[in-house]
């Protein structure tokens, strides 16, 4: 088969975010983070202000995903379960949320495929919607913040 | 009653939206709804998926599962395809273990050549509440009386149909339909109860001891499928040594061993 690089790199990122993520749950740390090259990763603990960061250049960085700081007055929207997730119902349909635009408790606010189940995911929370942390088409895993919320 | 409506379609958008209605309506399950013809059936991430009128069986059921975990929300398209499995090879007159299943769900059955071809596809949606599934629409689509010559050009090596597999038997999918639906009932029930038989569903695995590529969102993951983690559903995947856990994504890819060799990656 002919190689895809990128997917590859893709692959080989997430078989290591599992192993890191095991030595993270079996070690007494509450953040693990390492960089490597052009590639930094860092987990945290779910209690931790820090969920896991897709891998990108240190410089610029790609994107911040780390949640709002203890504090900030955000609500984290949890993932339930781990799987792709889907801001949109289909690719051609428009995404669900809209950064800055109001969200209400129990409208879906995106799609986690497993199993070739689409699990509709609803919002436990009104407010506005600060930061869309979850990249659609990307895995997420489970308690991983999806989307930030200003409660309102 | 197991069953609270059922609806044929001579043609239809796409049964998984009318019974998407339905429960929305506050229809009780289980429903069901199947049609001749979709003129707009969604596959996976909308693929389309086109049948000509009467060659196959497209089916949903409505589920409003009174005690089901979202991590467990797979085992209903499990036994909706493990129903139709066993339906499909009695009504066809298939032997035994014709029939088995691509991780997780899809219907396949042995090519000519030693590959898989697919016979059909499962797919489902849910609405989640909090960490249980609220209803959740599982629709299946089997190819029944699809006769080879009419085979889109495209899919003709890849796929197969039941009237196919049975030498040319006509396949009258209402009768396919009765078939599956006497062998759900006692699987929806015990899943309900909290049963599920995972290693039915786990030895029906064509999958297992072939090369897999797996589609996981943006990535592509290649190595040799191992087994099945019967808890989560997960495909087990040896890649470059090392095992994980799949329970994302699409194979896209599945090969026999004795086409790649036992160690290293197909070139």
């Amino acid at each position: 088969m002919p190689d895809v690089p990128e997917r590859d790199d893709a692959a080989e990122l997430i078989a290591l975010i599992d192993r890191f993520e095991r030595l993270l749950e079996r070690s007494e740390l509450s953040e693990l983070e390492v960089e490597a090259g052009g590639t930094m990763l860092r987990l945290a603990k779910p209690s931790a202000p820090v969920a896991a960061a897709p891998a990108g250049p240190i410089d610029p960085p790609a994107r911040s995903t780390a949640p709002a700081p203890a504090g900030s007055g955000y609500h984290d929207v949890i993932a339930p379960l781990t799987g792709v997730f889907y801001n949109s119902p289909s690719p051609e349909a428009a995404p669900y949320l809209a950064v800055g635009g109001p969200v209400r408790a129990g409208q879906v606010i995106g799609l986690i495929e497993a199993m070739k189940l689409f699990n509709e995911i609803k919002s436990d929370v009104s407010g506005t919607v600060h930061r869309i942390v979850a990249e659609s088409g990307a895995l997420v895993k489970q308690k991983q913040t999806l989307v930030e919320v200003i409660p309102s | 009653m197991f069953i609270s409506r059922l609806e044929h379609f001579a043609s239809v958008d796409s049964t998984q939206g009318v019974v998407r209605e339905w429960l929305a309506d506050g229809t009780p399950p289980v429903c069901i709804a199947f049609a001749d013809e979709q003129t707009a059936g969604r596959g996976r991430l909308d693929r389309q998926w086109v049948a000509p009128r009467g060659a196959a069986l497209l089916v949903s059921a409505g589920f409003v599962p009174e005690n089901l975990a979202l991590r467990h929300g797979w085992r209903l398209g499990a036994v909706v395809a493990m129903a139709m499995l066993d339906a499909a090879e009695d009504v066809a007159g298939l032997r035994d273990e014709a029939l088995g299943l691509k991780w997780p769900n899809d219907i396949v059955a042995d090519g000519p050549d030693g590959r898989l071809v697919k016979v059909a596809g499962v797919l489902g949606e849910t609405v989640a509440e909090g960490d249980s599934v609220a209803t959740a629409v599982i629709g299946i689509g089997i190819n029944a009386d699809w006769t080879a010559a009419d085979f889109p050009p495209e899919l003709a090596t890849s796929m197969s149909s039941l009237r196919e597999l049975s030498g040319g038997r006509p396949i009258d999918p209402e009768v396919l339909l009765e078939a599956w639906l006497a062998r759900l009932e006692p699987r929806v029930e015990a899943l309900g109860s909290g049963l599920f038989d995972a290693a039915s569903w786990s030895t029906h695995q064509r999958t297992t001891g072939r090369w897999v590529d797996i589609e996981l969102g943006d990535a592509l993951i290649s190595g040799l499928a191992v087994g099945i983690e019967p808890e989560s559903g997960a495909l087990l995947v040896e890649v470059d040594g090392v095992q994980r856990a799949i329970d994302s994504g699409e194979v896209t890819r599945c090969r026999v061993i004795d086409d790649v060799g036992r160690r290293g990656r197909p070139a």
